[in-house]
């Protein structure tokens, strides 16, 4: 038989569901870690590269495709760039992107999601029909075709992700702000006469937050990857800009001669997309308790 | 020190969905205590939930105003209207930890309702806050405390404080103390009986628990699947019950040091669709209430929707020897 | 079937449950009462040996097993057959694919019961919590609280359960279930010798099938005796507290038959 949860019983219980849970939060804490390394890298990447021109449009044929070595940790590219400079100034490329698509569709999505949760009725069915319209393409696809329409660029790649991410926050939020609205403090709001305006914004959006929040960062992942699948197809970033999947796109023929040009931007991507999983694995498990 | 307001459902049902929980009841809350006596699924907290006007009648009317005036149907108040019956009527529910939002302090939660009605900020707002605590028997440091860090008794108190904040006239009580400790059950009863007393509060209270209906409340209706099967004065209700469902609701409470209390059988028998609701529980049950639902009517002061009242009354007066 | 001899179960300094003396034999019902925080789930789960993360000392015998000496495999065939739990809500424990007669099945299945004798006893169990057996064709979901948690009374029977530890096994069920749970529990303990322990906060509910009682606050035993002893002429001042807040009914109609309804029985109560 199982032991529930009974008033008294969780002092010693959750100690022991603790201990379950130490292994999960120490690969949280290497998400975490991991994560912070690559932005303080993305930050300082002008200070810590070591041919800061190398980021941009400057070039070396001379030294082109330089195994790596003392003078260039991970060799150069075709045109002579310093590959370990060109992956730091892609992590400011590929952050941005992931922080600029997360914010926008998750500002968007979450809004959507508190109206509808918390009004329900006719509000929630439309909202949640307009959701549906976009879920039935294929969120690639889609990304895919605007990014055709529009021109290739950073902004282009941003908008084409963000606009096929925010319904899957909207379908979320809006499932969780419909449970907190059944809570007794929403019922005791409404009582005291609080604006439904001001309960959605007060007590519902707070207390609806986690889930998405989580979400959010198991998602860092996947925009870096999908952003580096656009930039490979040629419809995002474009040269001279430092970009992971661009430099992947660029490298990948040259594979069998000469490995590092596309090996290290792609464990640049493997190794963020990594660590956003585990941090964000590791706070779901966290607030599932 | 204000005219007392009238609140009751005037023929009152309420479904979710297609499914019709509450069955045209009728009561009113007025002065003192009241009392809704029901188990699970009896429908109780629906037809509150109906009189904080948080759910809308399916038909009949939620009716509120001043005693001895018109009183309005909730459906058709204005917003001026619905400002003074929400400073009029405030809830209580079972549990303080779901009825506080868990990410406020006890300052912010009743500050929420003293902005709400009485536009109070700043300090003016700080002061009433402890005096309120100070009210329901808390210390005002517990002000910047969130639910979490403190005790069911303590939310309860909290809760309680919120809904003085407003002013009240009436207190719709959910099972207020139902998730509780019975020490501090009794505590928070002594609470409310103070307070309605001192401010001159009226209260509907819902619970299944009789001996808490007791104390609080003269007047009580006992409500089973959705109907209020028996109303009247509570001590009557529960000295001499007419309807069955009351009477084996009173023989199944535990008393101290009594005999064990009597079960009454088939309680697992889902309310009967045709006849009288209560028919496949019932031990008196005769071929009358399979075929007629009984309609409610006045036998000895009180109103009884039951075919067989007189018998059950009969058996009832067989005095008993007292108990310990 | 329990004896418990100074039990402490401690974290870090702070000792949550503190039991010097605790017998429960064949036939009896002793309840542990107390409020939340009191320690009596906690001395409940150590006598099942499911108390992890702190650190448990003392002696503690549960149906001839030396629980805290016990190997895990020891303490798990134990807890299978003869002591079971059952808990406040124990729809949750039942696998929600399987209907009750499944579940029951295989449970006696593992104990080498099989074919007819396993619906014979099956069949028994269920009579004797005064569940119909049409019972066992249903799913978990389809079964009120009360005849869920009758059905793992049954399932504890057939497993051939001597002792029961039932924690707050009513407080989520209406008082008319309660009052059939309470039923079954006095039976099978007065018919078929079956020892209980019994924790609740409910004074009044455990005053109507203890034998014994033990009351606890803040993980320490303040007073314990027959139940008579206990109720009738409490030593302690938290005794006395929690008898005095048990809610009251009014007494039977013969001796207030005189006073107008709407005042009788209310203003003798009120003082009590």
């Amino acid at each position: 038989m199982t032991v529930s949860a009974s008033p008294e019983a969780p002092p010693v219980l959750r100690r022991t569901a603790l201990r379950h849970l130490a292994g999960v939060d120490r690969l949280a804490m290497v998400g975490a870690v991991l994560l912070a390394l690559i932005v303080l890298a993305a930050l300082l990447a002008p200070l810590i590269a070591p041919y800061p021109d190398d980021g941009g449009s400057a070039t070396h044929p001379l030294d082109a495709l330089l195994p790596p070595s003392g003078a260039h940790w991970f060799g150069t590219d075709q045109v002579g760039r310093d590959v370990l400079s060109r992956v730091l100034y892609g992590a400011r490329t590929s952050l941005l992107i992931a922080v600029a698509v997360l914010v926008i569709s998750g500002v968007v999505g979450v809004v959507l999601g508190v109206v509808a949760g918390y009004a329900g009725g006719w509000v929630r069915d439309v909202i949640m029909r307009v959701t549906d319209v976009f879920l039935a393409f294929p969120a690639l696809l889609l990304s895919l075709a605007l990014a055709v329409v529009l021109q290739p660029s950073v902004t282009t790649v941003i908008v084409s992700i963000a606009v096929t991410w925010w319904p899957w926050y909207t379908r979320l939020t809006a499932s969780v702000a419909a449970s907190v609205s059944t809570r007794g403090f929403v019922d005791a709001a409404r009582c005291l006469g609080v604006p439904a305006p001001v309960i959605a914004i007060r007590h519902v959006l707070p207390n609806s937050l986690t889930p998405v929040l989580v979400q959010l960062s198991l998602d860092g992942g996947g925009v870096i990857l999908t952003a580096a699948a656009l930039s490979y197809l040629g419809l995002g970033a474009h040269e001279p800009t430092s970009e992971w999947g661009l430099m992947v796109q660029q490298g990948q023929s040259l594979f069998t001669t000469d490995w590092w040009v596309v090996t290290f931007p792609g464990l640049a991507i493997l190794v963020t997309a990594f660590a956003f999983n585990v941090l964000g694995e590791g706070l779901r498990a966290r607030l599932a308790r | 020190m204000s005219e007392p307001v009238v609140l009751g459902a005037e023929a009152v049902t309420l479904a979710y969905g297609s499914t019709a929980v509450v069955h045209d009841v009728t009561l009113s809350v007025g002065e003192g205590g009241t009392g809704l006596i029901g188990e699970s699924g009896s429908g109780k907290t629906t037809l509150a939930r109906a009189l904080l006007g948080l759910l809308r009648p399916r038909s009949g009317a939620v009716r509120y105003g001043p005693r001895g005036s018109d009183t309005a149907d909730l459906a058709s108040l204005d917003r001026k209207g619905w400002a003074r019956f929400r400073g009029d009527v405030q809830p209580v529910f079972q549990d303080g930890s779901e009825a506080l939002d868990p990410r406020m302090t006890v300052e912010a939660s009743i500050g929420e309702a003293l902005t709400t009605h009485h536009r109070m900020a700043g300090n003016a707002r700080r002061e009433r806050v402890t005096a309120l605590l100070e009210d329901v028997g808390l210390e005002p440091a517990l002000a910047s405390r969130r639910p979490h860090q403190m005790s069911g008794g303590q939310r309860q108190r909290v809760a309680i404080a919120r809904a003085l904040a407003v002013e009240p006239r009436l207190l719709v009580l959910d099972e207020p103390t139902s998730a509780l400790d019975v020490t501090v059950q009794a505590r928070i009863l002594d609470l409310l009986e103070r307070l309605a007393g001192e401010h001159g509060l009226g209260y509907l209270l819902i619970t299944h628990n009789l001996g808490v209906v007791d104390r609080l409340c003269r007047t009580s209706h006992v409500m089973f699947a959705g109907r209020v099967v028996e109303s009247g004065p509570t001590t009557e209700l529960l000295t001499r019950p007419a309807h069955p469902y009351t009477l084996a609701l009173r023989d199944a409470v535990p008393r101290l040091g009594g005999e064990p209390p009597r079960p009454s059988g088939r309680t697992e028998a889902v309310p009967a669709e045709t006849g009288c609701p209560f028919r496949l529980r019932c031990p008196l049950a005769v071929d009358a209430c399979r075929e007629e639902a009984p309609v409610a009517r006045d036998l000895r002061g009180r109103m009884v929707a039951c075919h067989r009242a007189e018998d059950v009354l009969a058996a009832n007066e067989v005095p008993h020897a007292p108990r310990q | 079937m329990i004896k418990i001899r100074n039990l402490a179960v401690r974290i870090g300094d702070r000792v949550i449950a503190s039991v010097p003396e605790l017998d429960v034999t064949a036939g009896e019902c002793v309840a542990i009462v107390g409020e939340s925080g009191s320690g009596k789930t906690t001395t409940l789960l150590a006598t099942l040996g499911l108390v992890e993360g702190a650190a448990v000392t003392g002696e503690i015998t549960l149906g001839g097993v030396d629980v805290l000496g016990a190997s895990p495999a020891e303490l798990m065939s134990v807890r299978g057959s003869r002591a079971a739990l059952v808990m406040q809500s124990p729809q949750a424990a039942l696998n929600p694919t399987m209907r009750l007669g499944t579940l029951m099945r295989r449970a006696l299945a593992r104990h080498g019961v099989k074919g007819d004798e396993a619906r014979r006893k099956a069949e028994d169990a269920v009579a004797a919590v005064l569940l119909d057996t049409a019972i066992l064709r249903r799913y978990p979901h389809q079964v009120s609280g009360g005849q869920a948690q009758r059905f793992a009374i049954a399932l504890a029977l057939a497993l051939g359960a001597e002792v029961v530890l039932a924690d707050e096994p009513t407080s989520a069920l209406d008082v008319t279930v309660q009052a059939e749970v309470v039923a079954v529990l006095r039976r099978l303990r007065d018919e078929r010798g079956l020892a209980v322990l019994f924790v609740s906060h409910d004074l009044a509910l455990v005053s109507t099938i203890a034998d014994r009682v033990v009351v606890m606050k803040e993980g320490a035993v303040v007073e314990s005796g027959t139940a008579a002893d206990v109720f009738d002429r409490p030593r302690d001042a938290y005794t006395r507290e929690l008898i005095a807040a048990v809610p009251r009914l009014p007494e039977r109609p013969a001796e207030t038959a005189a006073t107008p309804p709407g005042e009788a029985g209310r203003t003798g109560e009120e003082e009590t």
